[in-house]
């Protein structure tokens, strides 16, 4: 029942791995086994399923999901 | 079994791990115990942004008002026949009103619902989550993993070891093209954790169902033939989208 989530890098890699932030402010630490190309840098945006990076998000794709994201949760509400 | 204590034996395991639902999971097991108060099952259950849709498309198509009835809840984790007459384009609808929906990329999806694709728990992992696509582009792990890890499962409890238990179960595994089920091997699971718990007076021969690293519940033989058949159709249904990996 999970949902990938976008996150945003907040430490340097190290062994594979690294820590991330997602909207809510909560840390979490991902694989990044299953993300292609370069290792990602602190400040990217990543999307985030189960405990994986697995694609990297511009700033401007990040900001309409952000956006988005925020919209479907004030309607959950 | 009320909905409370039903809804949090399956969402605990994605949730102590911080895949899902609200950041403590203290809360989801406040919410779900039997005494608690019905809107703060509902608030904690709406933070399952994966599930809530699923359960108020099954509770809606069987004109059941409460998307937490038990009957609902069972349905969208175990399965039931209040998903049989559930249209796909409903279930696509359900699923695409999620804003969190597109960031899977999971192309099959609505090739995977035409085919026979049901609201149930394991249809969401197998075709709405992004990890079938990665497997059949050739990254096997960790996708067969996580696959195999959150879908409900089943088995037969061989041995009782302190607070964890040795399950005979059927694991999932993947062609070259297909996922299907293999032979029945033994893994080990949790019944309880630091005084957290949903089952108890597990007994070798006991037959439980699993999420993640978890036992969840003791299944009926009843349960467990839902939980097969599902499980079956909702494999049917990607195994007859096309690979596009």
């Amino acid at each position: 029942m999970c949902m990938s989530r976008l996150h945003r890098a907040v430490t340097a890699p190290a062994g594979g791995w690294m820590t991330v932030e997602n909207a809510e402010g909560r840390l979490h630490r991902v694989s990044l086994i299953a993300l292609e190309g370069p290792e990602p840098q602190i400040g990217d945006w990543l999307v985030v399923h189960s405990g994986y990076a697995l694609r990297r998000v511009d700033s401007e794709e990040a900001a309409a999901i952000v956006s988005e994201l925020r919209a479907g949760q004030e309607a959950l509400s | 079994m009320s909905a409370g204590p039903l809804f949090a034996r399956y969402a605990y395991p994605p949730n102590a791990l911080g895949y899902c639902g609200p950041p403590d999971p203290k809360a989801l097991v406040d919410a779900g115990s039997p005494d608690a108060r019905a809107e703060d099952l509902v608030s904690v259950a709406k933070r399952f942004s994966g599930a809530w849709p699923y359960l108020e498309l099954i509770a809606s198509s069987n004109a059941i008002a409460d998307p937490l009835d038990a009957r609902v809840v069972e349905a969208y984790w175990v399965g039931s026949e209040l998903l049989e007459g559930i249209p796909a384009t409903s279930l696509l609808a359900a699923i695409g009103s999620h804003p969190d929906s597109g960031l899977g990329g999971a192309a099959q999806l609505r090739e995977a619902a035409m085919a026979g694709g049901v609201a149930h728990h394991s249809f969401h992992v197998f075709a709405v989550y992004p990890w079938l696509a990665l497997l059949q582009s050739g990254k096997r792990e960790p996708a067969l993993t996580v696959l195999e890890r959150c879908r409900i499962r089943w088995g037969r409890i061989e041995a009782v070891e302190g607070e964890n238990v040795i399950v005979r179960s059927r694991p999932l595994g993947f062609d070259g093209r297909d996922l299907v089920l293999l032979d029945e091997r033994s893994e080990q699971a949790c019944y309880r954790v630091d005084g957290v718990g949903f089952v108890d007076d597990l007994v070798p021969g006991d037959l439980v169902s699993l999420h993640w690293d978890w036992v969840c519940d003791r299944l009926e033989p009843g349960a467990l033939a839902h939980l097969e058949h599902f499980t079956a159709r909702s494999l049917q249904a990607v195994n007859a989208t096309e690979v596009r990996g």
